[in-house]
């Protein structure tokens, strides 16, 4: 009896729009996450020629866009190998651990405002927590592992030491970007990133948007930087330094494995963009000028208030894009045209100018919020 | 009734505690470590406790738990510790010891339940927790105003501590 009351009680939650929502909140996450991995490495390769003055793949499909898929091919193609000396295990758990902990990260950080569909509303994203930002922040602490433990189970010298650079650097600038979050925390008075992104909506004297960028530049820069440190690309991609280490902790990765570490990593690069977003550069918030659009188009097909809803809410998932696509492209733009550091000038950079300059910012963020309130 | 997941949970837990304590190799038992602190994260995420579920990953798994392992491997322990042996009677006598412990504080706290009719749930039930506007504002309310001295206390603490460490791991200067 139990178990029909079970099967149906599931059964109308299939059916209901919670389900539906949440389906499709899924297909989006997935789509923004792992899709965007193929456009990444076409971009980064076309683009890296483009700064180069080269022409970059050009063979496969028009413009060289199916060269994402061939490379995909060969990797599942080539014979999964796991060198005699590596610990199994261990060695197969690296890259699982890689491509799961960014996608959680994902789950938390909102791409939109609220859909209103017959009286129905739903927030565009896929886990609504309190703790908001911190849920985020949580799963991609744990990305350090993968990389430690791929270098340790690979039984490598060029992997163990490629893997306690990234281990060493990803907590180095953990703290000042935890120091920039932190004044952040202290101008927007939450940790909800949907309430972020609803302060962030106002405008700043009357010209610029009310942006965390342009609230408090420096935690937006000790931030900016921090995660180009936590992902490990150019000018701090020390872990994989090719002049030095070969390939760094995934030199004895191969095909699937190595694939899955090189997804793992555009992932959280798009995962660490959308929170850039979302702090400091108004999320979701709609670009300037798309409010009249908005308007104008609501004109035109004569939309209600409801419609007029939707509509923002459309157009602020094209702003969060459109600035995701931004900060993307800025990543490759910056692999491109600044040299690698060497790791003794990264562990100065992080804790003798970064560390110093966050606990100053943190200081005088709060002595401003003291004098002058939030009333910014 | 218990939650399924969280029966599901807890036997992640209990596993992953037992391999931690008996695997032969540090870095076994401190990678179970970390996914025991994740699997309990999410036990609390579970019952509703969001921050601290989340500072339970942010804290053990993301920070300390990775310098546990940073060391291991950077001290290259790759040399087994002993591996528990079943056969020798001081094994079972502690865990015997332990295992009674355990019992006797489980009975305590069942005891502890019924102890004059005193509810088993606190203060900080889900519907107070909504009322305050969340775990995060109900932690913070708590630790800035009734606990404020402790929480400065343990600040001050931690600060000794490190200054202990710093002196300890200075190198003399000659």
């Amino acid at each position: 009896m139990e178990s029909i009351d079970l099967f149906s009680s599931l059964w109308a939650y299939l059916q209901s729009y919670d389900f539906i929502a949440l389906l499709l909140k899924l297909i989006f996450i997935l789509i923004i996450g792992p899709g965007l991995v193929p456009i990444m490495v076409w971009l980064e390769r076309r683009g890296s020629a483009m700064i180069q003055g080269r022409m970059g793949p050009n063979r496969v499909g028009p413009l060289g866009l199916l060269q994402a898929l061939a490379d995909v091919l060969k990797f599942f193609a080539k014979e999964p190998f796991v060198p005699g000396t590596a610990n199994k295990f261990y060695y197969n758990l690296a890259p699982i651990i890689a491509a799961v902990a960014p996608l959680a990260a994902f789950a938390a950080i909102p791409f939109g405002g609220t859909v209103l569909f017959d009286g129905y509303e739903t927030n565009l994203q896929l886990s609504n927590l309190n703790i908001g930002i911190l849920a985020a922040l949580a799963f991609a602490g744990l990305e350090v592992y993968p990389i430690m433990l791929a270098g340790w189970a690979s039984n490598n010298k060029y992997a163990v030491l490629g893997a306690l650079r990234g281990a060493s650097q990803m907590i180095s600038y953990e703290i000042a970007m935890g120091l920039a979050l932190i004044a952040m925390f202290l101008i927007y008075g939450t940790v909800d990133m949907n309430q972020m992104v609803a302060w962030q909506g106002e405008s700043l004297f009357g010209i610029l948007p009310r942006w965390g960028l342009f609230v408090n530049p420096l935690a937006a820069m000790i931030f900016l930087i921090g995660i180009f440190a936590e992902t490990n690309r150019m000018p701090f991609d020390l872990p994989e330094g090719d002049a030095e280490l070969v390939a760094g902790y995934h030199v004895e990765y191969g095909s699937t494995k190595f694939a899955m570490f090189f997804f793992a990593e555009y992932v959280a690069m798009s995962m660490a963009a959308a929170l850039f977003v979302t702090l400091f550069l108004g999320g979701y918030g709609l670009l300037p000028g798309m409010e009249a659009l908005a308007q104008y188009l609501a004109q035109v097909f004569q939309l209600e208030a409801l419609g007029l809803h939707n509509l923002k809410t459309f157009l602020g998932v094209g702003s969060f894009l459109m600035k995701l696509c931004f900060m993307l492209f800025f990543y490759i733009w910056v692999r491109w045209t600044v040299p690698r550091f060497r790791f003794d000038q990264l562990m100065n950079l992080g804790w003798r100018i970064l560390l110093p300059i966050g606990l100053v910012n943190l200081v005088f963020t709060a002595i401003a919020i003291y004098f002058i309130g939030s009333s910014l | 009734m218990v939650d399924p997941l969280i029966l599901i949970l807890g036997i992640i837990v209990a596993s992953l505690a037992v391999s931690m304590a008996l695997s032969s190799s540090p870095i076994t038992s401190a990678l179970s470590l970390v996914g025991l602190m994740v699997a309990l994260g999410a036990i609390y995420g579970v019952i509703g406790a969001h921050f601290v579920a989340a500072l339970q990953v942010l804290v053990y798994a993301g920070a300390i738990m990775v310098l546990f392992i940073f060391s291991i491997m950077l001290l290259n322990m790759n040399e087994s510790v002993p591996e528990v042996d079943f056969r020798n009677a001081k094994t079972w006598l502690t865990g015997a010891l332990a295992g009674g412990a355990f019992y006797a504080l489980f009975q305590g706290f069942k005891h502890f339940e019924s102890f004059e009719g005193r509810p088993s749930v606190g203060e900080f039930t889900l519907e107070r927790i909504k009322e305050l506007g969340g775990n995060l504002e109900a932690v913070s309310g708590l630790l800035f105003s009734k606990y404020f001295f402790q929480f400065e206390v343990v600040s001050l603490l931690i600060l000794v501590a490190i200054m202990a460490a710093l002196t300890l791991a200075k190198r003399k200067v000659d």
